[in-house]
């Protein structure tokens, strides 16, 4: 072998080994990134699953309380309301007892009419044997009463009867509880409009209301007022949901969000 | 002084820079580094013998042969690394190939001693089996090594990683010596004048390569392996 072969021989191991060094260092990167995303992924995904685990663990307690309030404190108040209609037959001669013992008799009427509200709010069985429109309907029909306040609920091309995935239908729900209970007791509307549609496999829901609107930002930063615009996110952030709220002084606040929706 | 060998001088000189970094990053010395430090001087106190004799060579006071240093620093050296990638190597199977290795590299020394270049002072006799020996054992840990932190990706910053620069260095340098070696046994004298000038120039990318593993010592606190 000729000095001039063994210097190419030489230098072309030389070059062999310095690619060799360029690659391990590229490839090197290329896997930590692709590690990085993994680990990533798999955090979004165990987060996302604590979300849902927590929020299961919530209906479940809510079930188990609105079962104990309807089961056992709605049915001793019952009784107690029978056991005092008997007294009351047997006091009736007296005048004053008589009309303290009706007083206490709508006490308790009362207190049984709360309990049965309480209980149905817990756990919307409307949502869960009829559906999301039907449940919503009947939801804001029953504040309408309450309150007064007029709603526009349109589900244009979606059947009353029809049924999404139940953690959809679910997420719905307790977001239009949560943003009516705002716009009735922070931004005093007046008027609330919700619709509800399909658009390119999303549902899409847009909640929009008159009142004095707020300002996003300081409301994002306040740990305590933030936290039902946290606690949409969490929802959301289970069923892969986004939102988007619009609010300003006086002008309102439209909120939209949209679910992805795999059949 | 020709230029080849005016650059084999300054290779050699090129050790003090590990030296000197080693003396200023201390503090940040692990125990794999420590153990490379001990490679660095028993490079740094054969290329004194080397670099003492050059001068005597040519300011013509006197001419002794340094090989039998050479030698022993190959063998010692070999050692030193196969110990330290003893300890950087987790999985346990490449630990008892180390173990060995370093037995079947013992046997090649023993092969060498007939021919003297491990006994006598003034020995012409370079251990050329174990020279290759060596490059073959420590370019496969070296390589397995590369493979270890390729599949454990624990190194946030593979190019602050001494180790990884460490490894560099010895694939350049035992890679190279192979190559000598199997190519430049047997040969003229043009080649002898190539194979210095090769040694010369590994040796000096090893260095530069150590002294950039000592330099990055201080990352190694932010890596939560391999120490």
């Amino acid at each position: 072998m000729s000095d001039l072969q063994l210097i190419f021989l030489g230098s072309s191991g030389l070059l062999v080994l310095i690619i060799f060094c360029i690659l391990f260092v590229v490839y090197y990167k290329k896997k930590q990134a692709e590690q990085k995303m993994n680990i990533q992924e798999l955090k979004a995904e165990m987060h996302k699953r604590l979300l849902e685990s927590s929020l299961e663990v919530q209906e479940v307690e809510r079930r188990r309380i609105a079962k104990d309030l309807h089961d056992e404190v709605g049915a001793m108040l019952s009784v107690t309301k029978m056991s005092f209609n008997q007294l009351l037959k047997k006091i009736n001669t007296a005048g004053e007892l008589n009309e303290q013992g009706q007083q206490t008799k709508e006490f308790l009427e009362e207190s049984i009419s709360q309990v049965r509200r309480i209980s149905r709010e817990l756990v919307p069985s409307t949502l869960e044997d009829f559906g999301l429109i039907i449940a919503i309907d009947e939801f804001i029909q029953k504040i309408h009463i309450a309150t007064g306040v007029l709603f526009i609920f349109n589900h244009e091309g979606i059947e009353d009867t029809h049924r999404f995935d139940n953690k959809i239908e679910l997420t719905i729900y307790r977001i239009a509880q949560e943003l009516v209970n705002n716009a009735l007791k922070h931004a005093e509307a007046e008027e609330i409009s919700l619709k509800l549609s399909v658009q390119q496999n999303k549902l899409i829901f847009v909640f929009t209301d008159n009142g004095k609107g707020f300002n996003l930002e300081a409301v994002k930063k306040d740990v305590k007022s933030g936290l039902g615009l946290r606690n949409i996110e969490s929802r959301l952030s289970v069923v892969n949901g986004t939102f988007t709220i619009q609010s300003s002084q006086e002008k309102g606040t439209n909120t939209t969000i949209e679910i992805p929706l795999f059949s | 002084m020709n230029g080849l060998m005016l650059f084999s001088t300054v290779s050699e000189v090129s050790i003090l820079i590990p030296a000197v970094i080693i003396l200023i990053k201390r503090k940040y010395l692990t125990a794999e580094l420590r153990i490379l430090t001990v490679y660095v001087l028993l490079t740094l106190l054969r290329n004194t013998v080397g670099v003492t004799s050059d001068i005597l060579f040519y300011s013509g006071l006197k001419n002794f042969h340094t090989l039998f240093f050479y030698n022993w620093q190959s063998v010692l050296g070999f050692y030193v690394i196969a110990f330290l990638y003893f300890r950087l190597l987790q999985f346990r199977y490449w630990g008892l190939f180390i173990i060995i290795a370093a037995g079947v590299f013992t046997f090649f020394s023993i092969l060498e001693i007939p021919s003297g270049s491990l006994t006598k002072l003034n020995t012409r006799s370079f251990n050329q089996y174990t020279y290759t020996a060596s490059s073959l054992i420590i370019l496969i840990i070296v390589l397995a090594y590369l493979y270890q932190l390729l599949q454990d990706l624990k190194v946030e910053s593979i190019t602050k990683f001494p180790y990884f620069w460490v490894s560099v260095g010895l694939l350049f340098y035992f890679g190279g010596s192979l190559f000598v070696n199997l190519f430049l046994a047997k040969s003229a004298l043009s080649t002898t004048q190539i194979t210095w000038g090769i040694n010369s120039g590994l040796s000096f990318i090893f260095h530069f390569t150590v002294s950039l593993a000592f330099w990055y010592s201080s990352f190694l606190n932010n890596t939560p392996n391999d120490e």
